[in-house]
């Protein structure tokens, strides 16, 4: 199920806010369980039998808790590798397997190709459920002894399936005590509200453009077309997430829980460097503490410490999906922070902003064409042609078309990438009581606007992919 | 109560309240099967079983359901329409282009492969060639006729950058006109014709992707004094002596403004031709009598009519028996562009019969005139179904 669709806002949320909200706070346990069980239930909506695995995955986290938490080391350390090998394992079949047989066959060796369906959201429980044994093996967190709360932790609905990667310290206190009261659950529907319209105006329009030009064939492209689709997917991809995670923080509030934030406006950002600080913000520092941190992070030789970079990045680029456009991707990455890091950052640094920016998103907006791209060879063949390296067969006006068409969702996307929503915010809260009250009511009856335009999407519209539930 | 306290309650209940009032308004709304504007079937879910819930069938089936009978999905459909042309003032609205006050359709950016358009051409007209030899090998006739549609007519009105498909039209005319000449099939290509006639405007619709009445009657009597002169036949071709011209003050709701739900009609009115002196017939479709009409005539002056006003819009198979055995038959066969010239031509033959391919599934065309042996077999194609096999374009094959 996913939260931009009627499904979910006619009949799932309703039903759960009802029976949710009938049961008194006090009970806490029966609230949890309520929640659980809408959370499998949302959950098996759209993956169907494949909720099995989840709940394969919710055991084998608990067993690796109650293990990893064993004053006994030995022991202790055969839950955290008990649980990565059970949960990377599940990982690893159900996401490379295909990949990594492709990869043989192609070198030239007759290996069965297994057909294997990605179960949604497989790489975000995963690591959220790792982050819970990891933590708990590390005595950053207690060991859970409910099996219920360490499965409502890693199936809570809003953030199950595409994020953002919630810590089990983040929440494990509001899963035994939390406070579900007006003005959170008010800022939670503005927060929803607001990523909807994102999802629904913004994103979707954007991905129409994107797939539009990027389902043609690469080397016919004319440059002009290229940038646009370019363009168009990186704001698509932004703005599908970013909503995303604004959705589940929202839902989040809501019933209580309070996710850190995913994003913070990524494409203001001046270097690579600072772009990874924004983007995608529960992954990066995921892999930070999980994964850079133990390998020795930059406490140690210049040589490890760009081998620490170079696994992070490797890593990055397969977790978001087993290609090698993927790899390549997280490889692109990595060139580039290194080169911040220890050849060109230094010199970025005294550049004007303007140029940083632009820097910053020239290579990030080369990023996703990797990202986006089918395989290698359409992502060398869209590269070159947005660089001139092209039949020029499509010199038809595409481009123009592209960027008429959705001229609203153009104007309104160029304003949203920016923080003029925290502008605004500042600037009417200095302008006295009555700035303040515009800064109070509007974002709510805003929220209410862009509820009913959302619906009005959904209901006349037929394009509404979620990209980012692939990973 | 403190201000932001109002503030949050506004936001919860009006949340709350706009979800809970569409879900009521979705359930007790009239549930309709069909949509007019969007001239399709809606979504009906899945079938509730243990199977279905558990493949998870019924799930999937579900948001399509809800999305098809939303509270207030037309209105909303309307508003984004309306929207999207005199706010945004989009230059494609539903696949619509509106431009120059016409309402065009919008066509998918193409390169066209001349090489892949000269073997299409190839292996069409060998087909038809073919299906001549049938015609012939029982001693009958058979000619082609080339209509152009709708947006090759006003490719002009088309802005710069949408595809107006005039590369296409370029590659495909020639290559198929010199392929029918190859095979020795008779063609008669429209386009000339209305070029000649200095194509004007009211000869094709301006909100609908085919011809009016008056475009159609060109076609009609091209196709008939091409029949007198090629087979020394005498038929009667109806002309502004024997036929009656009447224009509907109906409005005119072509499928471009069909799919803008009527927010724009361009101001059209569809036009009959009545003989002034009518001849009895009887009319079968589908192999069932019915009401002896060419036009499916409006209850009121005032609703809005289609281009089914034309035959009754399309049928498999239509049979006019006019029971003068004296004169030839006729087989007409294509798609919706024959419906207003069979609207005309019944009255110059003994026997009418009209296939359209889309919807005749019986047998194959080619069978088809086997059986029944028409002295005379018309196909009539627009430019854009010229050189397709799909929807039964290919004589020998029955798709399903």
């Amino acid at each position: 199920m996913v939260f931009s669709s009627l499904v979910f806002l006619l009949g799932f949320l309703p039903a759960l806010l009802l029976v949710y909200f009938l049961i008194p706070a006090r009970f806490r346990g029966l609230r949890n369980l309520v929640l659980l069980g809408a959370s499998l239930f949302f959950y098996w909506w759209g993956a169907s039998k494949l909720v099995l695995l989840m709940v394969l995955s919710i055991l084998v986290n608990y067993l690796g808790g109650l293990l990893a938490g064993q004053a006994d080391r030995r022991l202790a350390r055969f839950g955290v590798i008990f649980a990565s090998a059970v949960g990377l394992g599940l990982l690893g079949w159900f996401k490379y397997a295909g990949f990594l047989a492709q990869t043989i066959h192609n070198l030239g060796f007759a290996v069965p190709i297994p057909q294997v369906t990605l179960p949604i959201g497989i790489s975000f429980f995963t690591f959220q459920g790792l982050s819970y044994v990891i933590d708990v093996y590390r005595g950053d967190a207690p060991i859970q002894k409910n099996p219920l709360n360490v499965a409502l932790y890693v199936a809570l609905f809003p953030q199950l399936v595409a994020g953002p990667i919630v810590r089990y310290t983040t929440v494990m206190a509001e899963i035994a005590h939390r406070e579900e009261n007006l003005p959170e659950f008010a800022a939670g529907v503005t927060r929803f509200c607001f990523g909807l319209a994102k999802k629904m105006v913004l994103a979707n329009s954007m991905g129409q453009i994107a797939d539009g030009i990027f389902n043609q064939t690469a080397a016919n492209l004319d440059p002009g077309l290229a940038w646009v689709g370019a363009l168009a997917y990186t704001f698509q991809i932004y703005f599908d997430f970013s909503a995303y995670s604004d959705m589940a923080i929202g839902l989040g509030h809501m019933f209580g829980f309070r996710f850190l934030e995913n994003f913070n406006y990524p494409y203001i950002s001046r270097s690579v460097t600072e772009f990874w600080r924004r983007w995608h913000i529960s992954l990066s520092t995921w892999f930070r503490d999980y994964v850079y941190i133990p390998l020795g992070g930059n406490r140690c030789s210049r040589l490890k410490h760009m081998r620490n970079i170079f696994v992070v990045w490797l890593l990055t680029g397969l977790w978001h999906g087993a290609a090698w456009t993927f790899v390549l991707w997280g490889l692109w990455f990595c060139l580039l922070l290194l080169g911040e890091k220890f050849l060109w950052g230094k010199y970025l640094e005294k550049l004007p902003s303007l140029i940083r920016w632009a820097y910053a998103m020239f290579a990030v907006i080369l990023s996703w064409v990797l990202f986006r791209s089918v395989d290698l060879g359409q992502a060398w063949a869209y590269l070159g042609a947005m660089f001139g390296q092209t039949t020029g067969l499509a010199q038809d006006g595409q481009a123009l078309y592209y960027l008429l068409q959705f001229w609203p969702e153009w104007a309104l996307a160029l304003i949203a990438f920016l923080p003029v929503k925290r502008w605004a915010q500042s600037w009417l809260e200095a302008r006295g009581s009555a700035g303040q009250a515009v800064a109070l009511w509007v974002p709510r009856v805003l929220a209410l606007g862009l509820l009913a335009l959302s619906y009005l999407e959904l209901v006349t519209g037929s394009f509404n992919p979620f990209i980012y539930f692939q990973f | 109560m403190k201000k932001s306290k109002w503030a949050d309650w506004l936001v919860v209940i009006g949340f709350l309240g706009f979800l809970a009032l569409a879900l009521a308004v979705t359930l007790v709304r009239p549930k309709s099967g069909w949509s007019y504007y969007e001239n399709r079937n809606l979504a009906r879910p899945a079938e509730l079983s243990v199977e279905t819930v558990l493949d998870g069938t019924f799930p999937a089936s579900v948001e399509p359901v809800l999305q098809d009978h939303a509270a207030g999905r037309n209105i909303l459909m309307k508003l984004s329409a309306w929207a999207d042309l005199h706010l945004f003032h989009r230059p494609v609205v539903n696949e619509v282009v509106p431009s120059d006050g016409m309402l065009l359709g919008f066509n998918a950016y193409e390169t066209p492969d001349p090489a892949v358009i000269h073997n299409q051409a190839q292996a069409m007209a060998g087909q038809l060639a073919q299906l001549r030899d049938v015609v012939e090998g029982y001693g009958g006739h058979f000619y082609y006729v080339a209509v152009p549609g709708q947006y090759t007519y006003f490719s002009d009105s088309y802005p710069d950058f949408l595809n107006s498909r005039e590369a296409y039209t370029a590659l495909e005319i020639p290559a198929f006109t010199q392929a029918m000449e190859e095979q020795g099939v008779n063609l008669l290509d429209m386009g000339p014709v209305l070029d000649q006639l200095g194509k004007p405007k009211e000869y094709y619709s301006l909100a609908d992707y085919h011809y009016q009445f008056e475009g159609a009657y060109v076609t009609y009597r091209a196709i008939l004094e091409e029949l007198n002169r090629d087979l020394g036949l005498d038929l009667t071709v109806l002309d502004g002596d024997s036929l009656t011209v009447e224009t509907l003050p109906n409005p005119y709701l072509g499928s471009r403004g069909r799919k803008i739900f009527g927010l724009e009609n361009c101001g059209e009115h569809l036009t009959i031709g009545l003989p002034k002196d009518p001849i009895p017939f009887t009319r079968a479709d589908n192999g069932a009598e019915t009401a002896a009409t060419v036009y499916a005539m409006p209850a009121t002056g005032t609703e809005d009519v289609l281009y089914s006003l034309y035959m009754g819009g399309d049928v498999g198979e239509t049979v006019i028996e006019t029971n003068r055995p004296g004169l030839p038959s006729i087989l007409i066969y294509g798609d919706s562009f024959t419906n207003p010239v069979e609207c005309l031509a019944y009255y110059s033959f003994d026997e009418m019969r009209s296939i359209d391919l889309r919807h005749y599934k019986d047998r194959t065309l080619a069978d088809y005139i086997q059986t029944y042996q028409p002295d005379i077999v018309v196909g009539i194609r627009d430019y854009e179904a010229l050189l397709s096999t799909d929807f039964n374009g290919s004589p020998f094959q029955i798709q399903p």
